[in-house]
């Protein structure tokens, strides 16, 4: 299982970003062995379309779920349609979060949770 | 009574020793508060140029009512009216401008929230779609190779290994996809994004762009609208606020443009974004200041070192406010500002024929 975790920076100690498509760093990390492989955003101060060009990204990572703080419309729509699930609402590290996923103490989100433009800084 | 509006002569500056700027005119009522000796050159004209003396800038004084016509020989020009801050009156101005002028095309370009028409009320009676181009990709042909996905600059498409997913809202009509497509999936659709209203206030042509809601690209209403510019009038262009490609669309191709900001530090310093791209677009401008007397005199000084030419101070006033919230533009409510704005128009002239005999080719959108 490939798991995607927006974080804000390049390590498993770093802690969730809260924000999908303007994260600073997306995490990929193999659940089972914890190696992990960090790619920094792209789209990080991005005008429009953060988070659908975040979206293609983790799909041609082949990331099966995603971890994060929040998603927006166009991100969630993508992602949903490419079939990765989506967790939002996420805190902490993101070395817990794992832990939390692998324990199945997580929940899948069913619609986004925030605005196009949330991360956007403006 | 302390609303008399200053209008301040200006007058470019060439030659040393002659060039001490006079200020040649002024609207003074009496009881008004002297207008400080300041005026402003214009930046320098290309070197060598002997100025004739018919292209001295000065604002002469036409009573209030009468209308300027222009100078044997002018020709009708295209103001836009435009700041960096947003809320500093460009819609105040302009509508007081138009209607200082015996008639006018007045374009309201700012697609997203035109609001001009609330003060010229004007009959609508012609509305024209407009659209842009959208991809209208034929999936069943698709064999999500991602080359649209990765061209796209706007990140609109996504693609993967099973479908392919379009966000119209970040589209910006290119067409780049359809040109990559290795299966010639998509084709050219297209996609009604505004509409523009033609009519009439009176003696004023009118002419407003509106933007659907959730459509983010006011560039091609805009651009549509300013084909409709007439040649046989005066065109005031009330620009959107801000420095963006909206703006730029608005104010290229412009005889001038008016900078209307208001004297505090975010009127500066949004002021001085707008001079920049301005400059940038080679159109002569000026700066109007509302709302004076609010902040500070940073503004007055910025233009004095940069050689801005400030057309007119607007002072603060609580009954043009109450007026704006009413819809009556404030040469309705103070017929006396007429003068005023022909005062400013006839500046205006008087620069933009200086320029032009110097050579400097405007006016371009037409």
């Amino acid at each position: 299982m490939k798991l995607c975790i927006s974080s804000t920076k390049n390590d498993l100690e770093a802690s969730v970003d809260a924000r999908f498509g303007r994260c600073q760093y997306f995490l990929f990390i193999d659940a089972e062995t914890m190696n992990f492989e960090a790619i920094e955003n792209p789209a990080f101060i991005a005008g429009g379309g953060a988070g659908v060009q975040a979206a293609q990204l983790v799909v041609n990572k082949k990331a099966d779920v995603v971890i994060t703080g929040n998603v927006g419309p166009n991100a969630f729509e993508a992602l949903r349609a490419a079939g990765v699930k989506i967790v939002t609402g996420a805190q902490g590290s993101v070395k817990d979060l794992v832990e939390k996923f692998k324990k199945g103490e997580i929940e899948y989100a069913a619609a986004s949770s925030v605005e196009t433009h949330y991360g956007a800084g403006r | 009574m302390e609303r008399g509006l200053r209008v301040q002569a200006q007058e470019p500056v060439r030659e040393q020793g002659e060039g001490e700027v006079n200020a040649e005119e002024r609207w003074e009522e009496a009881g008004q508060v002297p207008v400080p000796e300041n005026a402003f050159a214009l930046p320098a004209e290309p070197q060598g140029h002997t100025k004739p003396a018919s292209h001295v800038i000065s604002l002469s004084a036409p009573s209030a009512g009468q209308v300027w016509r222009g100078s044997k020989g002018a020709y009708s020009m295209v103001i836009s009216i435009a700041s960096g801050k947003g809320g500093t009156g460009k819609t105040s101005v302009a509508v007081s401008l138009a209607l200082s002028l015996e008639t006018c095309q007045f374009l309201d370009c700012d697609v997203e929230e035109p609001n001009a028409s609330l003060f010229l009320r004007p009959s609508i009676d012609r509305k024209i779609s407009v659209g842009t181009l959208e991809p209208w990709i034929d999936e069943s042909k698709c064999s999500h190779c991602g080359e649209c996905s990765s061209i796209c600059a706007y990140h609109a498409i996504a693609v993967f290994e099973k479908n392919v997913l379009l966000f119209p809202p970040l589209c910006h009509g290119c067409g780049g996809c359809i040109l990559v497509c290795p299966e010639k999936a998509i084709a050219e659709g297209k996609r009604n994004i505004g509409v523009i209203e033609e009519g009439a206030s009176n003696s004023i042509a009118f002419t407003q762009g509106i933007l659907n809601i959730g459509e983010h690209m006011a560039t091609p209403v805009i651009r549509e609208m300013k084909r409709l510019i007439r040649k046989d009038m005066h065109v005031i262009i009330d620009s959107p606020p801000g420095t963006s490609c909206p703006v730029i669309e608005s104010i290229k191709g412009s005889d001038f443009v008016l900078l209307v900001t208001e004297p505090t530090p975010f009127g500066l310093n949004d002021l001085k974004l707008a001079v920049d791209v301005v400059r940038e677009l080679k159109i002569p401008f000026g700066v109007i200041i509302n709302c004076d007397g609010i902040g500070d005199d940073r503004v007055k000084e910025y233009c004095q070192e940069e050689n801005i030419p400030l057309l007119l101070s607007i002072p603060w006033s609580r009954e043009i406010a109450e007026a704006y919230s009413r819809g009556i533009p404030a040469v309705d409510v103070f017929p006396e500002l007429k003068g005023k704005f022909h005062s400013l128009f006839h500046g205006i002239t008087r620069i933009i024929e200086n320029k032009r005999a110097c050579g400097v080719q405007l006016g371009a959108c037409r």
